[in-house]
């Protein structure tokens, strides 16, 4: 159960500020608005992935799974930030 | 749904559950008798003190009387909270000059008609210190340790949506009373559980916007602002009020003008009035307080008082979104946008979850106890650890309340005393674990001995300020008598629940249906 909960908990807190940063840029809204939407939704989604990595056969398979959503949200921000 | 995926999550459900079961329950009772702290604050103080009749001094004079006789350092704040209905007196709290390793401030409260110093708000600690404990555990970043626990606590509510959702409407009210204790158990748990939801999902994600949000803080100003912090907080709706020191000295600044101005506008009283370079002609006067007749609405004034312009101001005009939303988010958390009997209703889900977490743990000691699967010594320690983390907080807790009404207000460091007293009551419970031989009967002996306690409390409190409640009540002041009806209530209810504890009777199933749990449950269920 311990290699899932540190895929859990780091994984999960990496994806969700990675995907709140891709939020952040995508949403057509005022600044504080985009906060605050940002941290209503980052400790749920922060759950969803604790979710998929306690879900997982094993700590290797739920790092696999962390990793390919990581890497996929981790390219966007990486387009942004070069934007 | 996938079994394997269930069985998985279940299994991360009980576990995760277990490991947090101690400090969620005290994060959640110390949060239910939170709701009442205003009142269980002025039960504390407001007997020894009389209420002041009379015209209240202006406010310009409650700031001279603060800082007159005090090494008041003007660079630095002078903070007044207004006196409100259950604290009827100025919290004053003057930063004054000091030296290495010395208080940087002096606190007290003050007549707000005599102007006269009445007592520091330190010495009536038992409010804050049980708010403390369910906000930082009283500890140094104890914040951060109930972050993570209300992390796994979401988790665990969200898992647990998974594993009773097959369910969750045809077994919405079913609670088998004549079954096994096992499935009495999980009903419980289950029913629990599916009617405090909202209200569960409501406190994670509250709890973790106030314990955990530094992380994303951090991450939002290292790669959106580029390190920079302040613009963020700008951002944010968190405006810095520094003020330079011109050192020349004001000339007839207008604080009571501006003080009436900002009341009449908001038709509120500043909750919060703070000086910045008070005698300065740079000074800034900074006032916080919520606007009337409005759901969530709060509202921040600074003025420049060398000409009375604006230094900022933050209202329902021209809201920040963030501040707005995490102000909503901390009303909904504390359940204070409406009566007492929200608060009524909160208070009674939040003694439920508490249930759900001692019911959580019991169904992981009944299942290991039947598999057979783990060593004994583990059993115990979980069982003891339950033990102590729940009924020893009760005691504890409730021997707090007693020590809080029976130390004289003349003893010096009197808040010291009760924190060891609740200290003291945890150590003697965990060294009394030795002898536990039946967790259910150890369980109702602390009940009923936390129930005799607090029965104490309200004895004592007739005896010492009887005819001082009565005169209290007829000035409109309830809160004395108020609590003192609380306590009785909890007080009952603990010895209900250690009656039923140690009620052999109960213990024992009257239709024994020759059915294990496992045939009548399903599969996800029966995994806990």
């Amino acid at each position: 159960m311990w290699p899932k909960s540190i895929a859990a908990l780091l994984g999960g807190c990496l994806i969700s500020i990675s995907l709140m940063l891709n939020m952040n840029y995508l949403l057509p809204l005022a600044v504080d608005s985009r906060l605050f939407i940002g941290l209503l939704i980052s400790f749920p989604l922060w759950i969803a992935i604790m979710i998929w990595c306690y879900g997982s056969k094993n700590g290797w398979h739920a790092w696999k799974r962390c990793l390919s959503l990581l890497l996929i949200s981790g390219s966007v921000n990486t387009f942004f930030i070069m934007m | 749904m996938d079994k394997q995926f269930l069985k998985r999550i279940t299994d991360a459900h009980s576990w995760l559950g277990l490991i947090i079961s101690g400090l969620l329950f005290i994060i959640f009772f110390a949060g239910s008798i939170s709701l009442f702290r205003d009142e269980i604050n002025q039960w504390t103080f407001q007997p020894h003190y009389e209420i002041a009749q009379g015209e209240k001094l202006a406010i310009s004079e409650v700031m001279e009387k603060a800082i007159s006789g005090r090494k008041f350092d003007a660079k630095e704040h002078l903070t007044l909270i207004s006196p409100s209905e259950h604290l009827p007196y100025y919290t004053v709290y003057v930063d004054v000059e000091h030296g290495p390793g010395e208080e940087d401030y002096v606190g007290f409260f003050m007549d707000p008609v005599s102007g006269k110093e009445i007592a520091p708000p330190s010495d009536y600690f038992l409010s804050s210190f049980i708010y403390q404990l369910h906000v930082n555990l009283n500890i140094p970043n104890g914040k951060y340790i109930i972050g993570f626990v209300t992390l796994f606590f979401f988790f665990a509510v969200i898992s647990g949506v998974f594993i009773h959702a097959r369910k969750i409407f045809i077994n919405f009210f079913k609670y088998r009373t004549k079954q096994q204790k096992r499935s009495q158990l999980l009903d419980m748990h289950n029913v629990v559980g599916v009617m405090s939801l909202p209200f569960t999902v409501m406190y994670a994600i509250s709890g973790l916007i106030f314990n955990l949000v530094i992380i994303y803080q951090i991450a939002f100003a290292v790669v959106l602002y580029k390190g920079d912090q302040q613009a963020l907080l700008d951002d944010a709706g968190y405006q810095a009020v520094e003020p330079k020191w011109v050192d020349k000295a004001w000339q007839t600044p207008n604080i009571d003008y501006l003080y009436a101005q900002t009341t009449e506008k908001y038709k509120a009283v500043p909750r919060m009035i703070r000086m910045y370079n008070y005698g300065d002609e740079n000074a800034v006067m900074h006032m916080y307080g919520q606007i009337k007749n409005d759901f969530a609405q709060q509202y921040e004034v600074a003025y420049n008082l060398k000409d009375n312009s604006t230094f900022l101001v933050k209202d329902s005009v021209d809201p920040n979104t963030l501040v707005q939303g995490l102000y909503v988010i901390s009303r909904l958390h504390f359940g204070d946008y409406a009566g007492v009997d929200l608060r009524i209703i909160y208070f009674i889900l939040s003694i439920a979850v508490c249930g759900l977490i001692i019911t959580g743990n019991m169904l992981w000691l009944e299942k290991r106890a039947r598999q057979r699967d783990q060593p004994e010594k583990t059993l115990k320690f979980v069982t003891n650890f339950t033990l102590l983390t729940t009924g020893g907080v009760v005691l504890a807790t409730s021997v707090a309340f007693l020590a809080e009404r029976l130390l004289p207000i003349t003893l010096p460091a009197r808040e010291d005393y009760m924190v060891y007293s609740f200290i003291l009551s945890l150590v003697v419970v965990a060294f009394s674990l030795i002898f536990n031989r039946n967790k259910k009967y150890f369980l109702s002996i602390l009940l009923r001995s936390s129930a005799f306690v607090l029965f104490a409390v309200v004895i004592a409190d007739w005896l010492m300020f009887g005819r001082k409640g009565i005169i209290l009540w007829q000035e409109g002041v309830k809160s004395i008598i108020a609590v003192e009806i609380g306590i009785v209530l909890l007080s009952s209810l603990f010895y209900f629940c250690s009656v039923k504890l140690s009620d052999k009777k109960s213990s024992v199933p009257k239709h024994n249906t020759n059915k294990t749990d496992t045939v009548v449950l399903p599969v996800s269920d029966s995994s806990y």
